[in-house]
């Protein structure tokens, strides 16, 4: 039983290690760089003593790797520092935002997973069949084309011609985008149908490998009806393999959705972490910038571990016993 | 066959309209210039009706492809150098230089390819070389991953070991040896690199990044709130970007598939 208990932990160290590598090169990208919020808060009519002065006071211009510790020590603490712009809370200004963006993108995957694992199957198990050229036509063409363009062409079809759903997603106010559900469905659609192409085709592939199996091949010659082959041959043999394979496909399913419901957001005026992330950009706000990027990196990290986890758990190994 | 010729002609098509039409439109006038009431259909002299701005669709829609062929091909270029070159050298050295490139590549596939985009973008502008840096940052390393595992699928074949036996040196082996092996999986893989870079690019314009210059990004963004009152500004440019993306990716595939015969 030690053994399993030491993999997870070395797993857990790892993945560690992985959040200081990726926050280190956040803070460096973000930091380390020719134009910064003091010279952009200020203004153009200003003298290069003024923003030398400024950059002093904001501790600018210290040297890098002293400033990421300071910064690191600090959001050990929880306190993800002070936006160099608007001088509130790095917390307070991403906290609604972020709680947007996350509900977007739960509501995308819960839907993206099912329908990839159905897809990817039914294609898979078929290779060739009609329904398998039709869905690969289908997702080479959508993974191809950019998803701000899915979305607005979405928002053609579906606002513009039918007037069915609204072209722009603003939440009442003072509410948030559940008290108008109706405003979730096109940005949630577009971020869906660029995952479903992208993660059903991974599925496929991986349910032809399974299926190409020495066992279900051996059976299907012996003339095994094929409904049995898969369950009964197939999906005991291959079903840990397959999850193993699969699971990290789904982590990056999250990455990818948090990157693409940036870009999306901004089609619709969703008030997600893009307008954040975009202000932050233009006003060289490091702080921000920095916050978030971390937040997203734990998201993402955090969503690697809990595949990779799922992915040993899966192993059949483990329940043996044997190492 | 027919069929075929049928689906290529609209993206030779948008290929040659992105590549050409800005020599058009100098000739036609400057895609600057406000021309009429903003967000007016199509008319006479103005085939496409004129953006929120007031300016003509149809001269912005011939001059902005440009950006989104050059940089993306500069960009994917490179990115499959740098990507078969790191990954052909950690999958023959194994060991350290395995480790080392594996973890890396890791960590920058775990990065959404946005993030990398503003970053770069907040700390050096937005001009060709920062574009080419953020496809690089992104697409290398799917690329190093496929080269890799061509390398150690290449290495299992024995003609490896031959010339290494015959006192071939490492340079030797990798060039001569491995790359023309793998080149394969590499270019079926650039078709989608290829097609994630013009997203990009084109995502940096929509964002709002860039001079202002016409660019099928940018146009989008600059005229959704308008569908409403005439489609074609927001249309005409999703639909080319759409089919010019999708041809990158496409014809890349038929290129690898031919070489493949």
């Amino acid at each position: 039983m030690k053994r399993p208990v030491l993999a997870v932990g070395k797993r857990l160290a790892a993945a560690a290690l992985t959040l200081v590598a990726v926050s280190m090169v956040l803070f460096a990208g973000a930091s380390m760089v020719p134009g910064d919020a003091a010279s952009a808060s200020l203004g153009i009519s200003t003298t290069p003593e003024q923003i030398d002065a400024l950059r002093a006071e904001w501790g600018l211009d210290r040297p890098l790797p002293v400033r990421y510790a300071e910064w690191m020590g600090a959001v050990l603490r929880g306190d993800l520092g002070t936006s160099l712009i608007s001088h509130r809370p790095v917390i307070d200004v991403i906290a609604e935002p972020l709680w947007s963006t996350t509900v977007l993108v739960l509501i995308a995957s819960a839907v993206t997973v099912p329908l990839a694992v159905l897809l990817g199957v039914l294609t898979g198990l078929r290779p060739g069949g009609r329904l398998d050229r039709f869905v690969s036509g289908v997702s080479l063409t959508v993974v191809a084309i950019p998803s701000f363009v899915v979305a607005g062409l979405l928002v053609m079809v579906f606002s513009v011609t039918l007037g069915l759903l609204p072209a722009v997603s603003l939440p009442p106010l003072g509410g948030t985008p559940l008290d108008r559900p109706e405003i979730l469905v096109l940005p949630a659609g577009s971020l869906v149908l660029f995952a479903t192409a992208w993660a059903s085709r991974l599925v496929r592939a991986t349910v032809v490998d399974a299926n190409l199996a020495p066992n279900a091949e051996a059976a299907r010659l012996a003339g095994v009806p094929e409904r049995t082959v898969v369950w009964r041959h197939v999906l005991p043999t291959r079903g840990a393999a397959a999850v193993r394979a699969l699971a990290p496909l789904f982590a990056w399913l999250v990455s990818a959705l948090f990157g693409g419901t940036t870009v999306v957001e901004v089609v619709f005026n969703y008030p997600g972490l893009s307008t954040v992330l975009l202000t932050a950009v233009r006003n060289h706000d490091a702080a921000v910038l920095e916050g978030v990027g971390l937040l997203l990196a734990v998201v993402i990290v955090g969503s690697l571990i809990v595949a990779d986890l799922l992915g040993f758990l899966a192993n059949p190994k483990l329940r043996t016993g044997t190492p | 066959m027919k069929l075929r010729t049928l689906v290529a002609l609209p993206g030779a098509a948008v290929v040659a309209l992105a590549v050409a039409g800005h020599w058009i439109a100098a000739g036609l006038g400057d895609p600057g210039r406000i021309v009429g009431r903003p967000y007016t259909g199509p008319g006479a002299g103005l085939p496409l009706g004129t953006d929120g701005a007031g300016r003509d669709v149809w001269l912005r829609l011939l001059a902005g492809g440009r950006p989104l062929v050059l940089v993306p091909v500069l960009a994917v270029a490179l990115t499959a150098v740098i990507g078969t070159a790191t990954g052909m050298l950690a999958g023959y050295r194994g060991g350290i230089v395995d480790a080392l490139v594996s973890r890396v590549d890791g960590l920058l596939l775990a990065v959404p390819p946005v993030l990398v985009l503003l970053v770069i973008l907040h700390g050096w502008g937005y001009n060709p070389v920062t574009l080419v840096a953020v496809v690089v940052v992104t697409g290398a390393p799917f690329v190093s991953r496929v080269a890799r595992a061509a390398t150690l699928q290449a290495m299992r074949q024995g003609y490896v070991e031959q010339a290494v036996g015959l006192g071939e040196g490492t340079v030797s082996v990798l060039l001569r040896e491995i790359l023309p092996n793998i080149v394969r999986p590499i270019l079926a893989d650039a078709g989608t690199r290829l097609a994630i870079a013009v997203s990009l690019t084109a995502a940096a314009g929509f964002l709002g990044f860039g001079p202002d210059e016409p660019n099928w990004g940018a146009m989008i963004s600059q005229n959704v709130e308008g569908v409403g009152l005439t489609p074609w500004a927001v249309l005409a440019p999703a639909v080319c970007l759409a089919v010019l993306a999708v041809t990158a990716n496409l014809g890349l595939d038929r290129l690898a598939a031919r070489l493949d015969r």
